[in-house]
């Protein structure tokens, strides 16, 4: 679909998958919909399980349609690895907003040199999901600081939410016994989440509490050879009636709502959804130093985890395992924090702030 | 012939006399045997070299390459291989070995592989003829020639496997049937003066890698996902915490850029650990970089090991493991606590800083040497020799 007339936004996702940029697009979207009538087409690079979705909330168009239309008022691209449309066309006359919710790893190593100097040349606006990505991308790119604006991750926090009956279910549907604590993660089950020190992090606490936990890992794994292999490290380690590795489910809430305490065990994530997700519901939060999710934890006056120091996270887990009332304290205070900061309603109209520059 | 001509003769078959690990275990091995007084024990080498003496003066000893040329026999066996009767050939030097009359409960035991050609030298039925497989996890790759390979799985009644790997290389690839291996540890012994003398080469890698003279070296060795690098990083990172202030570690790590390789990079960068971490490729020779090491981990996902760790071991260096690893029962012999629940690295890292912290390093060596010594030495490999021999016999192969 070649359009004539020059659209208002054109937003550029790297994928539609069940991913925190792509998701959070879709829900940014669906806001935008509801709350503007600005004119808003979607590039997707790849497709996805979500890609229906897309189509409900935007006309979608193939990058090829894009540059052979009139240049967009504004470009926004979702992430680093959204990039890529700048080398079919430098989209003379846009103005180019760039959201990085990427830090070192993804943005220093795996993403293309080509790509990252496209970018950074030609965006004229950096939205950064984190002070941390803002200092990433100023103190090793040069990035001008007047020229990134920190519009922190944000869910819709109405969204996320999970009855009694929700939780029950999920802890039926995983057969964990009633009142039996729950230490869980969401993602994939990857390197750069650390879906293996989650399995370390069980060995550990295991050894450490004198009460039956058990630990629930949300999020199918990568297709590697290594973490198709998880499953068989949990039963060689005998934990196998403890530690639930489990697939991506349609509804999670409950299931994210029946940890206790939630755990970030990623290597490197700049502003993680799934956190703010546990935070909505009150679940406090142990996380490795691992990127801008340090700023959310402040909240609750908590800190970081030095990264990969899995004896650490495992004493502070079963501090919480053991004075509940300390952990629900943390919880209210994340959910507080994010009600009134991380919440869509809250950073919706910041993104859109962004794009109304643009569009001035 | 010599010896106590009632006693069964084992003839014990080497490729040749070089100053080698391989030779110095048959030496060990022969002596005990010969101590041990149940087998009348003749070794066949195919060429000389510098251990032929010590070999010599422990049993009757024939270098193939040093027979004779000139009498009668000699010169009609070489007369019979130019004319390409080859089995004529064979027929005549196996007399002149006097290798064409064999008794019930002889045999003749290949050191290694690579004395297939005395099988040319035998009867088709007896002796029982039993080899050795070694340390390589897939024996029977190395380099034989076609033909050999073929005469080696015709002829050898019993296989030796060292390990497991070895036996189901032997099962899988070669087709060989159960009832012809027999899975026995390995013969190991402890280097000597007879070897030559490594530490220039050690302390000159020491000094390539940047190991300052007073730091212990942990060696962990993870080339493959399923060898699990990502627990190396992870203990590495355990035990640099345990560390008592001022105490030197480094840790070698023999590894392969796999996708897992980029996130232990970075791990060890985010750890501050890249500094004191020495990544040796795959590519490299892992002998002279495990002598560096004053203590070994050995965190695999499957259930064999590096040999290079029993020779290690052998030497007196401590070896720490899963107890799901085929080497736990041995690294268990220097301390029970070497030997940790499978993921239980905070026991790992407690033990290496106990070993490394009070000295109890070297108390653990001796008793890991003495351990080896004692599952994997001579007598204990001769012991088990003469029972497959014995078994061979009685079934009447």
């Amino acid at each position: 679909m070649i359009a004539t007339k020059r659209a208002d936004v054109v937003f550029v996702s790297h994928e539609a998958t069940l991913t925190g940029a792509p998701v959070g697009l879709l829900q940014f979207l669906r806001w935008l919909r509801a709350n503007t009538d600005l004119d808003v087409e979607v590039v997707l690079l790849e497709g996805g399980p979500i890609a229906d979705a897309f189509e409900g909330v935007a006309a979608v168009r193939t990058l090829d349609d894009l540059t052979r239309s009139p240049a967009p008022q504004v470009l926004f691209l979702n992430s680093c690895f959204s990039a890529a449309a700048l080398a079919e066309s430098d989209f003379e006359g846009s103005y180019v907003i760039a959201r990085i919710p990427e830090l070192e790893l993804a943005f220093d190593e795996v993403l293309r040199p080509e790509v990252r100097a496209a970018l950074l040349s030609r965006a004229d606006r950096f939205i950064a999901v984190a002070d941390r990505v803002r200092r990433h991308l100023v103190d090793t790119h040069g990035v001008a600081d007047e020229d990134v604006a920190i519009v922190h991750g944000s869910v819709p926090v109405d969204d996320v939410r999970a009855g009694l009956a929700d939780i029950e279910r999920a802890r039926s549907a995983i057969g964990i016994p009633p009142g039996v604590p729950v230490v869980g993660g969401v993602g994939k089950r990857s390197w750069r989440k650390g879906a293996d020190w989650f399995v370390q992090l069980a060995v550990d606490v295991v050894a450490r509490c004198p009460f039956p936990v058990h630990f629930v890992w949300l999020g199918s794994h990568d297709e590697s050879a290594h973490f198709r292999r998880l499953d068989d490290d949990v039963a060689r380690a005998g934990l196998a009636s403890r530690v639930h590795l489990l697939d991506d489910v349609p509804d999670p809430a409950g299931y994210q709502a029946l940890m206790d305490v939630f755990v970030l065990t990623s290597r490197e994530d700049p502003f993680p959804r799934v956190a703010l997700e546990a935070a909505a519901l009150g679940r406090p939060i142990a996380a490795f130093d691992s990127g801008g999710v340090e700023e959310l934890l402040a909240h609750a006056h908590s800190g970081v985890v030095p990264y990969g120091d899995v004896e650490a996270m495992g004493e502070r887990i079963v501090g919480w395992l053991e004075e509940p009332a300390s952990a629900r304290a943390m919880g209210d205070l994340l959910a507080d924090a994010v009600c009134a900061k991380y919440d869509l309603k809250v950073g919706a109209p910041k993104l859109l702030a962004e794009i109304e520059r643009g569009l001035s | 012939m010599t010896g106590d001509e009632r006693l069964p003769r084992l003839v014990v078959v080497h490729d040749r006399a070089t100053a080698t690990e391989e030779t110095v275990a048959l030496v060990e091995l022969v002596r005990s045997l010969v101590a041990g007084g149940a087998v009348r024990v003749e070794v066949l080498l195919h060429a000389g070299g510098p251990l032929r003496e010590e070999i010599e003066q422990l049993a009757p000893t024939t270098v193939v390459t040093e027979l004779e040329k000139t009498s009668r026999a000699a010169v009609v066996e070489r007369v019979c291989f130019r004319l390409r009767l080859r089995r004529a050939g064979y027929k005549r030097r196996s007399r002149r070995l006097g290798f064409d009359i064999w008794g019930p409960g002889d045999a003749v035991y290949l050191h290694t592989i690579l004395g297939v050609q005395a099988l040319r030298y035998l009867p088709d039925r007896a002796p029982l003829v039993l080899c050795r497989m070694a340390k390589d996890i897939y024996p029977l790759r190395h380099p034989l020639r076609r033909g050999d390979l073929a005469k080696l799985l015709e002829r050898v009644d019993r296989f030796l496997p060292v390990g497991a790997a070895g036996e189901a290389t032997l099962r899988t690839e070669h087709r060989v049937a159960p009832a012809r291996i027999e899975q026995i540890p390995e013969l190991i012994v402890a280097r000597d003066h007879r070897l030559a003398d490594r530490t220039a080469e050690r302390e000159r890698l020491r000094h390539d890698l940047g190991i300052a003279p007073d730091a212990l070296v942990v060696g962990s060795f993870g080339a493959f996902e399923s060898d699990a690098p990502d627990l190396g990083v992870l203990l590495w990172s355990m035990l640099s915490r345990r560390l008592p202030a001022g105490r030197r570690v480094e840790m070698l790590w023999w590894y392969q850029q796999t996708g897992a390789g980029f996130w232990m990079n970075h791990d060890l960068e985010s750890t501050g650990l890249a500094a004191h971490t020495h990544a040796i490729p795959v590519r490299e020779e892992i002998g002279p970089y495990l002598e560096l090491c004053d203590v070994l981990v050995l965190l695999t996902r499957e259930s064999d090991y590096p040999y290079g760790f029993l020779e290690c071991a052998a030497q007196g260096v401590p070896v720490l493991c899963f107890e799901v690893n085929e080497l736990a029962a041995l690294a268990a012999l220097g301390d029970a606590r070497h030997v940790a629940p499978y993921l239980d690295l905070a026991s790992l890292a407690d033990e290496l800083c106990r070993l490394i912290g009070d000295g109890a390093l070297a108390e653990d060596g001796r008793a890991m040497r003495d351990a080896v010594a004692r599952v994997y030495g001579p007598e204990a490999y001769g012991g088990r020799l003469l029972e497959v021999v014995r078994a061979g016999s009685g079934a009447g192969t």
